[in-house]
């Protein structure tokens, strides 16, 4: 730890201005309320992921987190019914989806600007973990958002590394998604719900992957400056 | 999280020029990557190889392989005998359709750039290069041996495009229909390797080690390199096998991440299954 501490403090200091900022922000807000009750900004609690390059590995590494977080509560509370097969097959997806996040990590250009921010916080509070279906249907929806999130923000991407990374694996979460649909439902691995008539599967813009995983991470993702 | 990611890239934040010379690492592999990317040369013009020239030439190694795809599934769909179960035929029905959609998309991206797309060929699916005597003889008699050539052509694609996709970047809209129709590959690669374990072969959805559950050495080159484990990072090539103190199986570490294959390697499998 001691050898990291110029990065870690110089990040600190960083997160220490922009704070600062805020709460200068929010004194000029409080005084203009006094005069006017209708100016009042209600406080941004979305993740903030940055600009550029940082906040696009931000993002990123915020999707496969939801996909981990998840898959670590189904494994440590098995629905009713978990083959081993199941079992097994969901384990390595969680530890897909482990090494995604982490190369991630690698891939951006400034990784001292990857702190404990990003962590996403999640609420399953939708989700039945004893109920096969119930667990299921969430894997699908996410497998099928992280699809549609890397498809969406690839035009985005302008280094040919993070490139790379993206490319190796976003066919691998086609491949889980592929998986839970038909665990799910027979033949629906590529079904008219995930792929259009031209065999194209679907894309989301950063915006649009935050408000629909707004269900299980409901602060939002900020990803203006993606 | 820093912390951590500081412990890996130790050897380099020492110092309060890490940064800087972090910049100089990246700039130096993003200029060795993007040469690497750059196709054999397909294309057959006199000038310097343009932007377009590689979105062309990436894309019509593509459109070959659709086109054997296509072709692929329908003559399985028109054998009498050969896919009889309802279920089996749907799945085959629904990939055959994207084939045809991802023909129709590959083409017009070809056309953008005021190309002419190649048309197809005739195929011999035993893979024998015209000669019909190929490694899969009964590809169109016996629905196992048809699925395995169908595991090959999807994971084939797969493969192709990721050594290809460096050459989209200039075409914003070429970029996201190449990787729309991509995953649309990787959702058909583990329903047919989903349809193979059912019927009882050793293999998952996605590639463990260089693993095909097929015994010949058309299967064994064709996965030659799956099982990497190194990925290319802002520092170089890395292995992570620790996550959260999290131990990663090492047929994991294999199957995380799908591997390019370049066209000079792919094109082999593209000839045995062309008819000349």
């Amino acid at each position: 730890m001691a050898k990291h501490n110029k990065h870690t403090e110089g990040v600190t200091r960083k997160r220490f201005l922009q704070y600062a900022g805020l709460l200068s922000a929010m004194a000029v807000t409080g005084s203009s309320c006094r005069k006017e009750r209708e100016d009042i900004i209600e406080p941004d609690d979305r993740l903030v992921l940055g600009d550029g390059d940082a906040g696009r590995g931000n993002f990123i590494w915020a999707i496969e987190d939801l996909s981990i977080q998840f898959y670590k509560l189904v494994l440590e509370n098995p629905y009713v019914g978990m083959t081993a097969t199941e079992r097994a097959m969901l384990t390595d997806i969680y530890q897909h989806e482990l090494l995604h996040r982490e190369y991630f990590n690698l891939t951006i250009v400034e990784p001292e600007e990857v702190t404990e921010q990003k962590v996403i916080k999640t609420f399953f509070t939708e989700v039945d973990f004893t109920d096969r279906t119930s667990v299921l249907t969430t894997a699908m929806e996410i497998e099928d958002l992280s699809v549609a999130a890397y498809n969406g923000m690839i035009n985005l991407v302008d280094t040919v590394i993070t490139m790379g990374v993206i490319n190796k694996l976003i066919s691998v979460e086609a491949r889980h998604a592929a998986y839970i649909r038909e665990l799910l439902y027979p033949n629906s691995f590529a079904d008219a719900s995930a792929v259009d008539a031209n065999g194209l599967d679907k894309s989301l813009t950063p915006g649009e992957v935050s408000a629909m995983s707004k269900k299980y991470a409901p602060n939002g993702l900020n990803t203006e400056g993606i | 999280m820093i912390y951590k990611l500081q412990n890996i890239l130790s050897d380099i934040d020492r110092n309060e020029h890490a940064v800087a010379d972090r910049r100089k690492l990246f700039t130096k592999i993003f200029k060795a990557a993007a040469i690497s990317l750059i196709p054999i040369g397909l294309s057959k013009t006199a000038h310097a190889v343009t932007d377009d020239d590689r979105v062309v030439d990436a894309t019509l190694v593509w459109l070959w392989q659709a086109y054997i795809q296509e072709a692929f599934y329908a003559k399985g769909l028109q054998e009498q005998g050969l896919i009889t179960n309802s279920n089996d035929r749907v799945a085959i029905q629904m990939i055959h359709k994207h084939k045809a959609g991802h023909i129709k998309v590959l083409r017009e991206i070809v056309e953008s750039k005021g190309r002419i797309p190649d048309e197809a060929n005739e195929y011999d699916f035993t893979a024998g290069r015209g000669e019909g005597n190929g490694p899969f003889p009964d590809v169109m008699n016996d629905f196992t041996s048809f699925l395995e050539v169908a595991q090959l052509l999807e994971d084939m694609c797969i493969r192709h495009f990721k050594a290809q996709a460096g050459n989209y970047v200039s075409d914003a809209r070429a970029i996201e229909l190449a990787h729309r129709m991509h995953t649309t590959c990787g959702r058909h690669a583990a329903k047919i390797r989903m349809m193979r374990i059912a019927r009882g072969v050793a293999i998952k959805p996605w590639v463990t080690q260089e693993i095909s559950g097929i015994d010949n050495t058309t299967a064994k080159d064709l996965y030659k390199g799956e099982k990497n484990t190194l990925h290319e990072t802002i520092q170089g090539l890395r292995g992570i096998t620790v996550v959260d103190g999290y131990t990663i199986s090492e047929d994991a570490t294999t199957e995380a991440f799908d591997e390019p294959m370049s066209q000079a390697d792919i094109i082999p499998f593209i000839n045995s299954f062309t008819v000349r």
